[in-house]
């Protein structure tokens, strides 16, 4: 009786922390597969994203971003992956035990959405962008209200919803657009979450703006939660609540934006920071990055910042956990163990 | 790679010029390199398929007199004679032994295959090498002739050498070397022109070296793989077009040959299959040897790009 | 698109004049004279001989001969075949449509075979369906064309009787309606379906490795995240798309059919142009051979005009 009644609470438990979250992501490792060598691309990375929540997700070129943001989707598409486990659980359900089916139904409708890198990528250049763009809806819709839905989804993401517009090809618009009617596109089953690869990279700078004014938009007036991977923190500064840290396949630190950008505990983090344009003098304490992120085939033992770290001291030998620090938020580092604080051995 | 992998990557679809090389000349030619290629040759499975094939069927035009029973030409016995003891694939319409035309055919086949593919590299070699080095008008004009060669059908190009020309032995190596060299001089004019814009050419430029040089000492020896792997693969397609022409009644009619007696062969459809299925095998064989040696090659030269034609050698 | 043609059909002309000066100038290269050339070896009177002498300008400068060989062509009039005592044009234009008949069924049957068995062998999950396939189409390329027509002769119209040996229609035949039509069939299928194995191998591997080119695409991805299933992705963005490259190379594909049907009209005597073309030779008719490879060319350049445009109809991209 006694050992059941545990069981039962522990379960309820769970529950509880299930349904303040949108999205859980528990202990989730992909490994690729490449030239016979194993690429740990995402390594052990929990990530929470609650309902209307805005998060970012930031690291370098190479730390797994796009990989990890691709696995939440389920979208993997044509990798050898050597090995994939751990939990993604949205709206309740692990998404990596749905059968393919079932995934294909759940996409329709209310689920979660992304919008990818390279816009003109992930456009078919043979078909006009309005049936594209239709694609996305419900099947159900009649043709008339379909018509009706994709114009009023271009007008959302600011784009002309015109007949002629929707019989443009992807060709014949110009970067921002294309990301906008991916954005659109996104958006067609009213997702819940919505995951943004680095939406912005492509376009420049005025364009940029004006692309992530219509995602905070669309964000606030949707109650449409937001996972934003970008290596730009000014950016997350701006749109996003929370930030998660991302380094060679693990997240380093997580927290309130504004905590993590003002009181940085990991190395990592600071030399982001550090590198960011026009911040060099007010975080002295601090070089920009050196180096690049380590070949996720051949990852040293220990700290996986380690031979970039300006701090790295003997006990680096050993992977440190995330732990929680001094302001709340969350680090994997030596140095950041509340008692370790102060004691910098540099 | 594995095995069970659900997709390709996409540095396998690339075309070979893309694949990564260094940018020293690397030179398959130089240095003691055979070893190494010997390795990669025993790992391919097609390759060696088609390296034995094709010495089986060298040895075989080889020792023709010696393993033949009868001379090619000698009339041996009853005429439409199905395969038996003393003739194993039974004798044909005048009475000659089926097994030692296949036999002599092999010779006649593979010197004529190969004399046609080696004349259709020196002169694709040529025009290409010139075109893609020389860039400009000459380019232009030398890939447009070449175009235009290839706009004529192969096999029609070859009968309209042959009308014009006549079908003696050696003109039908000129016919099919006419109508196969545009493919040598597109693949070679890749290659150089791929590589003349490479470091270690420029180098060599500015070092002031001189043009005959570079060409035989930077550009030649790295364009070669590619070239190799089409030479092999032409090697087969000419020996179908000189098959063809002989099907046709077009070939030398005193040679015994594997054409001449699918042609034969043709009149006799419904009494004597062993007429045109022996000959007709020995065409296959050789044409799949060359195939697959030109695939193993492939492998070698390409590691990146390995698509073996037998299944997915993935 | 107007104008993507009419740039397209500009282009072609050209390309036309070019290659008839290429034949021109291989007959240039023929041992004798050029009455010899244009005649061959036919033994046709010496008046024959002096009226083509005149009509092409054999005695003027070789520029002026290559104007008047245009000009002849120019007005569809190819010469004059001594042998069947008929015009080249006339000889061509009964025939041609024979070949158009058995060389474009092939040619269809195998588009459509060999592109359906492509897309399965590229997205199918059984690996022993795609090695099969695979395999057949090494050995197709490996088979001699007309050597598999014989086999199919020998196994299929002598072995078991179900067709008929050679020729296009029966000699004496009062079938009408469908009897009639399903008699032609019958001399149709054998030689249609050794067209067809070589053109569906060949379309086989073209779409095989297009149709995985088509699938490491981005907006597969995308397809895949609007929830579309495996089925309807393939469907709305992936027959398009991988056809492209497919029908590109069509028109290369097309020369080398009428370059078989030299070989396959022969093995099943069906009185198309390739047969005529091997006939007229052996005749030494020239006439008729040079009349017949200039066919062919145009041809040629026709199909790949239509290929061209085929391609800018299903890729906006190239429609400028
Ligand atoms: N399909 C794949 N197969 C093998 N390795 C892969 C595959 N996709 C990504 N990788 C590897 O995973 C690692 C992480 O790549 P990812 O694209 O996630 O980086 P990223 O953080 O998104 O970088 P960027 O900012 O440049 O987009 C890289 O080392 C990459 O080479
Ligand atoms: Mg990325």
């Amino acid at each position: 009786m006694r050992s059941a009644s545990i069981a039962e609470c522990g379960h309820e438990e769970s529950n509880a922390v299930k349904e303040t979250q949108l999205l859980d992501i528990h202990d989730l490792v992909v490994h690729f597969l490449r030239e016979e060598q194993v690429v740990k691309a995402v390594d052990g990375v929990d990530l929470r994203v609650k309902p209307g929540e805005s998060v970012g997700l930031v690291g370098e070129s190479g730390s797994g971003k796009t990989v990890l943001s691709r696995s939440i989707a389920r979208l993997m598409a044509n990798a050898v992956i050597d090995k994939m486990s751990g939990q993604v659980v949205f709206q309740n359900t692990d998404l990596l035990s749905l059968s393919e089916r079932e995934l294909e139904r759940r996409r329709r409708k209310s689920f979660l959405s992304m919008v990818f890198q390279d816009p003109l990528g992930y456009l078919n250049p043979t078909k006009r962008v309005g049936r594209q763009v239709a694609e996305a809806l419900p099947p159900e819709l009649s043709r008339r209200s379909r018509r009706h839905r994709v114009a009023e989804l271009f007008t959302q993401v600011g784009l002309p919803g015109d007949k002629a517009s929707l019989r443009l090809y992807p060709h014949e618009f110009s970067g921002g657009m294309r990301q906008r009617v991916l954005i659109a596109m996104a958006l067609a089953s009213r997702p819940r979450l919505l995951i943004a690869d680095e939406p912005t990279t492509a376009l420049d700078v005025t364009v940029q703006v004006q692309v992530l004014n219509t995602l905070e938009r669309l964000h606030r007036e949707q109650d449409m939660a937001l996972l934003v991977i970008t290596h730009d923190l000014a950016l997350v500064a701006e749109l996003c609540d929370r930030v998660y840290v991302m380094y060679a396949g693990q997240i380093v630190e997580s927290g309130d934006v504004e905590t993590v950008l003002s009181s940085p505990h990991h190395p990592y983090t600071q030399g982001l920071i550090a590198s960011m344009p026009g911040q060099r003098r007010r975080m002295n304490k601090v070089d920009g990055l050196v180096g690049s992120v380590p070949n996720l085939a051949l990852l040293p033992s220990g700290c996986r910042f380690r031979s970039r770290c300006p701090h790295a001291f003997d006990r680096c030998e050993e992977m440190p956990p995330l732990m929680p620090t001094s302001t709340g938020s969350t680090s994997r580092c030596w140095l950041s163990e509340p008692e370790a604080e102060g004691e910098d051995p540099s | 790679m594995s095995l069970s992998g659900d997709s390709v990557d996409t540095a396998e679809l690339a075309p070979d010029l893309d694949a990564p090389r260094p940018n020293t000349s690397p030179g398959w030619s130089r240095g003691n390199a055979t070893h190494e290629w010997w390795a990669r040759m025993r790992a391919s499975r097609s390759g060696m398929i088609g390296l034995v094939v094709l010495i089986l069927l060298i040895a075989i035009a080889m020792l023709a007199p010696l393993i033949s029973p009868y001379a090619p030409n000698e009339l041996a016995g009853e005429s439409l004679q199905a395969p038996s003891r003393s003739h194993l694939m039974g004798t044909d319409n005048v009475g000659r032994d089926v097994l030692s035309v296949v036999i002599y055919g092999a010779r006649i086949a593979l010197l004529m295959g190969l004399l046609s593919a080696g004349l259709a590299l020196l002169v694709g070699g040529l025009v290409g090498g010139v075109a893609g080095y020389a860039g400009g008008a000459i380019e232009t004009i030398l890939m447009r002739v070449t175009e235009l060669f290839q706009i004529i059908p192969l096999m029609v190009l070859a009968l309209f050498v042959v009308a014009l020309w006549g079908s003696h032995l050696w003109l039908l190596v000129v016919a099919v070397t006419i109508a196969i060299w545009p493919l040598e001089a597109r693949i070679v004019y890749g290659q150089v022109k791929a590589l003349k814009d490479r470091e270690f050419v420029q180098v060599a430029r500015v070092a002031g070296a001189p043009h005959a040089q570079i060409l035989a000492r930077e550009i030649l020896p790295n364009a070669l793989p590619p070239v190799i792997v089409q030479v092999s693969l032409d090697a087969g397609l000419a020996i179908l077009t000189q098959t063809s022409l002989g099907f046709l009644g077009l070939g030398d009619p005193n040679a015994a040959s594997w054409g001449q007696l699918l042609y034969a062969a043709q009149s006799y459809l419904s009494t004597a299959w062993w007429m045109s299925v022996f000959p007709g095998l020995a065409v296959a064989l050789a044409i799949i040897a060359f195939s697959l040696l030109g695939d193993g090659l492939n492998e070698i030269y390409n590691p990146h790009q390995r698509r073996g034609t037998l299944g997915r050698s993935r | 698109m107007l104008w993507f043609v009419a740039r397209r059909v500009a282009q072609a002309v050209p390309m036309l004049l070019s290659v008839i000066l290429l034949i021109f100038v291989l007959m240039q290269f023929t041992p004798g004279d050029p009455v010899q050339a244009m005649v061959g070896q036919y033994p046709v009177p010496q008046s024959f001989r002096d009226s083509l002498t005149a009509e092409y300008h054999l005695n003027a400068p070789v520029w002026t001969q290559y104007w008047y060989f245009l000009v002849n062509l120019a007005h569809g009039n190819m010469g004059y075949s001594y042998a069947s005592h008929e015009s080249v044009t006339s000889l061509i234009a009964e025939r041609l449509p024979n070949t158009l008949l058995l060389a474009g069924s092939g040619y269809i049957v195998g588009i459509v075979l060999g592109g359906v068995v492509g897309l399965i062998t590229a997205t199918t999950k059984r690996r022993g369906f795609d090695t099969l396939m695979q395999t057949g189409v090494v050995t197709a390329y490996a088979i001699p064309s007309f050597w598999l027509g014989q086999l199919l002769v020998m196994l299929f119209a002598v072995h078991l009787g179900w067709f008929p040996t050679q020729g296009m229609a029966p000699v004496d035949s009062n079938a009408t309606g469908i009897y009639w039509f399903l008699e032609r069939l019958s001399y149709l299928i054998l030689p249609m379906l050794t067209y067809a194995v070589y053109e569906g191998a060949r379309v086989t591997r073209l779409t095989r490795v297009s149709v995985i080119d088509t699938l490491n695409q981005g907006y597969i991805v995308t397809a895949r995240m609007k929830g579309l299933s495996r089925w309807q992705t393939v469907r709305s963005h992936v027959i398009r798309n991988s056809s492209l490259p497919v029908v590109t190379a069509l028109g290369y594909s097309f020369a080398v059919a009428m370059g078989g049907s030299v070989l396959i009209e022969t093995v099943f005597s069906w009185p198309g142009i390739g047969l005529l073309l091997v006939d007229s030779i052996k005749q030494r008719d020239n006439q008729v051979v040079i009349g017949l490879v200039v066919v062919i060319a145009v041809a040629v350049i026709v199909m790949n005009l239509l290929v061209d445009m085929a391609h800018a109809l299903l890729d906006p991209r190239i429609r400028a």
